[in-house]
């Protein structure tokens, strides 16, 4: 049993057992970033700081599934799920590229140190929740198309003005330097506990 | 009924076509066609009362929209309407989204997945997902439980008081359960011969039948007329 987990681990392939942990774990993800972002993403006014509470949350769940699985593709693997997930739910298409882009570099990154670091592994985590961040990039770079679909053509250069003059740059910089506030926080969390009671219980690798 | 079956495969093709209907759509009046369309292949899956919520929902935001933030413009009808018109794109969508996902068996999913070659990377951990988020919600019922049994309060002011201890009491079992599950499912599935590189077969007979190209020529319909309207 020893051994043939020592095999595993040299093995650079994703096994069934590393796609079924993606897949349990992908929907723990799922759902924490659910939690956490959802309060915003359903008051009009705070939209736009959804990436921030989306970054609480997940932490812990994420360095967890760095440990359990050590190998290239998998946090490639749930981006890509999830910006699936998100494009048949009709989620902005921003959204989509922005998690699989995310969750590559993500993935690169904490394959650098063989997914072991920990301080690389919570950079991996600000880089990943970055992701969900696609949607209002697109916003803040053509905030006048945005709304196009729903009043039809008849968008006024005033409406314009005030578009522009509610959404400014400072959003833009809550949301960048928050998000990664936000992470480092949940990732410190997850190192903490990880280290109090998984590796004490044997559950990572 | 073998006539209402509507195939997996189909399924997919509809949502494709409604995000691309519901990004694309000229007017709101436009969107509202493909809602009504949605709820009548809901009212064809037998999610009748499911629809009729979702439906009236959507009426309602409609209505809020046409006859409240069209005629007064201000800070409040800038910020409403960013987010209305996020809501607008994803509502449809998620609409079907929660039929298909409520009708579709993990079984045929993944042979109709498997018949349209998808690789089984995506696709088993997709399969595990969707089976695992009712998991959660249940865990986390039993959860709560045991919490208050130690006299933790699983809520807000439990957070502010103890925030250490409530957070390890949430993470730790949620963690260590989906790892077990994580286990067991693996064992389970690899002795049910899912590394089995030949095709997979199904009890169920899937076939694209009448009904699939019907609903197939509706939505595709849709999908043309919102580039031509």
């Amino acid at each position: 049993m020893y051994e043939s987990s020592k095999k595993e681990i040299k093995q650079r392939e994703l096994s069934i057992k590393d796609l079924i942990v993606t897949g349990v774990f992908g929907a723990i993800l799922l759902i924490c970033t659910g939690i956490g972002g959802g309060v915003f993403a359903i008051t009009p006014t705070l939209t736009f700081y959804f990436p921030l509470g989306a970054a609480l949350l997940p932490g812990p769940v994420y360095l967890l599934y760095l440990a359990k699985v050590p190998r290239r593709g998998g946090v490639s693997l749930i981006g890509i799920i999830v910006g699936m997930l998100c494009l048949i739910t009709g989620m902005h298409w921003g959204m989509t590229l922005g998690f699989v882009i995310c969750s590559v570099v993500a993935d690169l990154t904490a394959g650098t140190r063989g997914y072991k670091s920990k301080k690389i592994n919570i950079l991996s985590y600000i880089i990943y929740s970055y992701g969900c961040m696609g949607t209002y990039l697109v916003y803040f770079i053509n905030p006048s198309g945005w709304a196009k679909t729903m009043l039809g053509n008849g968008t006024t250069q005033g409406y314009i003005d005030q578009m522009n003059a509610s959404a400014d740059v400072r959003v833009l910089l809550v949301m960048i330097i928050g998000t990664a506030l936000v992470a480092i926080f949940s990732g410190f969390v997850g190192s903490v506990l990880l280290k109090k009671q998984f590796e004490k219980a044997g559950i990572t690798e | 009924m073998r006539n209402l079956f509507f195939d997996p495969r189909t399924k997919l093709i509809l949502m494709i076509f409604t995000v691309i209907t519901a990004t694309q759509a000229p007017t709101l009046e436009y969107e509202c066609l493909l809602i009504a369309l949605i709820t009548f292949f809901g009212f064809l899956c037998k999610k009748g009362k499911n629809v009729i919520w979702g439906s009236a929902v959507f009426a309602a935001l409609y209505l809020f929209t046409v006859f409240y933030l069209r005629s007064h413009i201000g800070s409040v009808y800038t910020m409403m309407t960013a987010w209305l018109s996020l809501i607008f794109q994803m509502y449809p969508c998620g609409l079907l989204a929660g039929i298909v996902i409520k009708t579709t068996k993990i079984n045929e999913f993944m042979s109709a997945m498997s018949r349209a070659r998808i690789s089984k990377r995506i696709v088993i951990p997709f399969a595990i997902m969707m089976r695992y988020v009712p998991v959660v919600k249940e865990d986390w019922n039993l959860i709560k439980d045991a919490m208050r049994m130690r006299g933790i309060e699983p809520s807000f002011a439990g957070m502010i008081c103890h925030p250490g201890l409530t957070v390890e009491c949430i993470y730790v079992p949620m963690l260590m359960t989906a790892s077990k599950a994580a286990d067991e499912l693996t064992i389970a599935s690899v002795t049910r011969g899912i590394e089995n590189p030949k095709h997979r077969t199904c009890l169920v007979e899937l076939a694209f039948g009448l009904c699939d190209y019907i609903a197939l020529l509706l939505f595709g319909t849709l999908v043309v007329g919102c580039f031509f309207a």
